[in-house]
């Protein structure tokens, strides 16, 4: 099954965990995230408002695919919060990859607070079309 | 759920029984969610849109309601590509946030940058404060 090319490992942390080096107090959130397929690659979409192409940052260890993005701070100079409805905070999210995927292909963009991934099968696992005769 | 966004803003503005700590429940049922920040003559708007055309953003003050509404496509979603996972939200959406006091509408700023929408509201002259000297007679 195609769902398993790519994993989602559930553990959508609201807290950075106790004991991870961490200077600021900020909270880190898990980043709503798309995943999409096509016959050549899989794509994942991931909202982090607030974070750049410099403070995103993308590592493949073995199999797992981890997303971590920075926001920096943003109190209006000499203003004071009277109303709050969300938090900001920095994102964290991990996903599991299988076999499938291609570990030096992927690639990866950001553009008005959204990160696209697109994450290529390798070609021995690109779906095929078999002609019916 | 993922199709048609709304919300009005139903929850009143009080500059006096509101505290920074007390962030919304995490949900869709108010989008986009918004943090108001006052300064003196000026109150700021920020609001989290990621991934939407700024040009598809539409902020109108109107006294002292602000209307932000919009539509966010889904780029993504090309004939030849199928699902697993879809937790973004789409879809076209309107909140409206009444505000403590009424907003020179000529003089609104709109940023939008990063995925954030960030609305300098100035109060109209006429209401804001003076301050009154008191004279020895």
């Amino acid at each position: 099954m195609s769902n398993q090319e790519l994993c989602v490992m559930e553990e959508n942390k609201v807290e950075a965990s106790e004991g991870t080096e961490r200077l600021s107090r900020r909270r880190v959130f898990a980043p709503r995230a798309d995943i999409l397929e096509d016959a050549d690659n899989l794509y994942v979409a991931a909202d982090m408002p607030g974070v750049t192409d410099k403070t995103v940052d993308l590592t493949v260890e073995k199999n797992t695919l981890s997303i971590r993005g920075r926001i920096a701070e943003s109190v209006p100079a000499g203003k004071k919060l009277v109303y709050g409805e969300y938090e900001p905070g920095d994102y964290e999210r991990t996903f599991l990859l299988s076999e499938n995927i291609d570990r030096n292909g992927i690639q990866a963009t950001m553009k008005d607070g959204m990160l696209q991934v697109t994450l290529p099968k390798l070609q021995a696992a690109r779906a095929m079309k078999i002609p019916v005769r | 759920m993922f199709g048609l966004m709304e919300g009005a803003g139903r929850r009143p503005f009080d500059l006096f029984n509101t505290f920074p700590s007390l962030f919304a429940e995490e949900g869709w049922s108010e989008y986009p969610l918004m943090n108001v920040w006052a300064g003196a003559d000026e109150l700021v708007v920020t609001s989290e849109l990621p991934g939407i055309d700024p040009r598809k953003i539409d902020v109108s003050v109107s006294g002292d309601t602000l209307t932000i509404s919009g539509d966010r496509e889904m780029e993504n979603s090309k004939d030849d590509r199928s699902w697993l996972r879809r937790e973004r939200l789409s879809g076209s959406f309107t909140r409206s946030l009444k505000l403590p006091y009424h907003i020179d509408a000529a003089k609104v700023r709109a940023e939008y940058s990063l995925g954030v929408l960030k609305l300098s509201l100035p109060r109209v002259e006429e209401e804001k404060p003076r301050k009154i000297t008191v004279t020895v007679s």
